[in-house]
């Protein structure tokens, strides 16, 4: 679908070709957003342009919960208010921004960066399941041991199986497992849901 | 229940067409490839949300548009009145980027599920293929009970849908553990989906063939002119009363079949899930799940004699109008309702005496449309009770 046009100059070509690699973004609106640029003022190229850069140069994955971060550990795992003996478990690093949002959650969380689901071609090895479980080893091995896991994956297929994945692993472990209450819009994702709804999803949850 | 009026845009060869639509008995007749089917499929699509060629919702919307409009869209829309009142359906398709489909429904102006549209809309078609449900390919009486079900019963929708996901999630880990090693755990999860699901699958379409055969007999009997017992027989690729391990040409005995062995949720689980993991080695090598409803089929059965293998394809033609008149009862029984049937062509290939019958089974319906090339093929009676429609590429005339 991408234009081959020789009338193009090799710049615009390649940025069209950039934009239309992104989740969501056709060829049409990949060439759309290229002739904004072009005709909007030269600073708001060069801003994206830095974000753009600062995003992979200063973000790295935090070694304990692996939520993004410019600081290791991040603000949340460094904040001796915060209780360490819940860890929160979710599937992408805009899921504790939905969690944070809703102000009812006052522990740790653990990012998964993903679901298990063949069809896609991940398994469990592919997320960051093997350092959740090396976390929680890694605690009950000191005087603060986690007391509770909340599988606060998506209601959809994918979501509820990885909880249950997650649940099977850390059978024996000692530790309390919980899934968020049901109330959440089935199929839906944990980032479009209400505040009220999380907060609620969160003070229901249940031992699975 | 009928439609009072039929909006289409895009659709098929339909540029444009507003239609309204009489109670009773209407006769559409135009020359091949005119659009006078496109008008069934619409209605039937309004209904299901699906064409009923199944590989073929992609092509419902019309050649041409394309050129005209950089996503494509179709619209269909129905005025319905039924016992609670008037009611308006409307689905748009549209062409989406990557080649996807976009479908969106309203029911009464309001945007809803697919889901939602079960009930609404009861419609049972008649096509000239239909043949091919006794002779063809068991994917095809698959599709059909699913078709037929999943105009009557959410929960079913709701069944067929998780285990449809979670088979394609255990087939691609089958092809993975090809590859790499996969923990048992892995298989546990996709299990624990595929088996409540797939049981619920099984029982839901068993409860409904046992219904459809029940209503077919003494229709069978009066199109066979009193000579063949008609029976459905549900044939689950899994049985309760069958060690997984035994030969399918075992697990097919009729007597098996007709045992009320195997009927229960907790045996049926149980019996799937053991077939799951005594057939592992198997499946991961073949790449594919090996048990489940989706390996089911429903035989046609007349004197104790296979129709899909040894009927003649007269016995096979009335078996399969035996049914589908069946699926007008019970879907009149399920959604309380008299569903609208629609004939594409069937007629012309009926004999005089099973015409008969089958507009006497369907005189109780409050709206049938028929499809026809030529007019002259029916009694002059007959078509003096029809309002008669001319269809002329795209065009409808009163
Ligand atoms: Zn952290």
């Amino acid at each position: 679908m991408t234009t081959p046009n020789r009338t193009l100059p090799p710049s615009v070509v390649r940025l069209i070709d950039a934009f239309a690699q992104l989740p969501g973004i056709g060829p049409k609106s990949a060439s759309r957003l290229t002739y904004y640029l072009l005709r909007a003022p030269s600073e708001v190229s060069l801003t994206l342009a830095d974000a753009l850069r600062d995003l992979k140069t200063l973000t790295r994955l935090c070694s304990v919960c692996l939520n993004i971060t410019e600081r290791d550990p991040c603000e949340i795992c460094s904040d001796p208010a915060r209780d360490h003996s819940l860890i929160c478990v979710v599937e992408e690093p805009l899921d504790v921004v939905a969690i944070e949002r809703s102000r009812s959650f006052t522990g740790v969380y653990h990012v998964l960066h993903g679901v298990i689901s063949p069809m896609n071609g991940v398994g469990p090895d592919d997320l960051r399941l093997r350092e959740l479980l090396a976390r929680i080893d890694k605690a009950n091995a000191t005087r603060q041991p986690v007391r509770e896991v909340i599988l606060a994956t998506n209601p959809t297929l994918e979501g509820e199986n990885t909880a249950s994945f997650i649940q099977r692993k850390l059978a024996g472990a000692g530790v309390r497992v919980t899934r968020l209450a049901r109330g959440l819009p089935v199929g839906g994702d944990l980032e479009y849901a209400d505040e009220i709804t999380l907060s609620r999803a969160l003070e229901g949850r249940q031992d699975m | 229940m009928i439609v009072r009026h039929l909006s289409l845009t895009n659709f098929r060869l339909y540029a444009r067409l507003e239609l309204d639509l009489s109670p009773g008995l209407t006769i559409v007749q135009g020359d091949n490839a005119q659009g006078k089917t496109s008008l069934l499929e619409a209605i039937y699509f309004l209904a299901t949300a699906h064409s009923p060629h199944t590989t073929a919702d992609r092509q419902v919307i019309r050649w041409g548009a394309a050129e005209e409009a950089a996503y494509p869209f179709a619209i269909l829309k129905a005025d319905l009145l039924r016992r609670d009142g008037p009611h308006v359906l409307e689905i748009g398709i549209q062409r989406a980027e990557g080649n996807r489909l976009k479908k969106e429904i309203r029911i009464d102006h309001i945007a809803r599920r697919g889901i939602d549209l079960v009930g609404q809309l009861a419609v049972v078609l008649f096509l000239p293929g239909d043949v091919e449900l006794v002779s063809g390919a068991p994917a095809l009486r698959r599709s059909y009970l699913d078709a037929a079900l999943s105009q009557v019963d959410a929960d079913y929708v709701r069944a067929l849908d998780q285990y449809e996901r979670a088979l394609t999630q255990r087939n691609a880990l089958l092809r993975q553990a090809q590859e790499r090693p996969v923990d048992p755990d892995e298989f546990a999860i996709w299990d624990d989906q595929l088996v409540p699901a797939g049981v619920d699958v099984a029982l839901r379409r068993r409860r409904a063939v046992a219904e459809l055969a029940r209503l077919a007999l003494p229709v069978h009997r009066q199109l066979s002119n009193g000579l063949e017992h008609l029976d459905l027989i549900y044939q689950p690729n899994f049985d309760a009363a069958a060690p997984a391990s035994l030969p399918r040409s075992y697990q097919i005995g009729l007597d098996l079949l007709h045992s009320p062995n195997g009927l229960n949720r907790v045996d049926l689980e149980a019996a799937f899930r053991r077939a799951l993991v005594d057939r592992r080695r198997e499946e991961i090598a073949r790449g594919s799940t090996l048990t489940g409803p989706h390996r089911d089929d429903l035989r046609f059965v007349a004197n104790a004699i296979d129709l899909g293998d040894y009927g003649s394809r007269g016995q096979q033609r009335t078996a399969v109008l035996s049914l589908k008149l069946a699926e007008a009862a019970w879907m009149r029984q399920c959604v309380g309702e008299e569903p609208i049937v629609l004939l594409d062509e069937v007629l012309a290939e009926l004999d005089p005496n099973r015409r008969r019958s089958l507009l006497d089974h369907i005189s109780d319906s409050h709206q049938t449309i028929v499809t026809t090339t030529d007019v002259g093929r029916f009694d002059a009676a007959f078509v003096k009770q029809a309002t008669l429609l001319k269809v002329i590429y795209g065009v409808v005339m009163q």
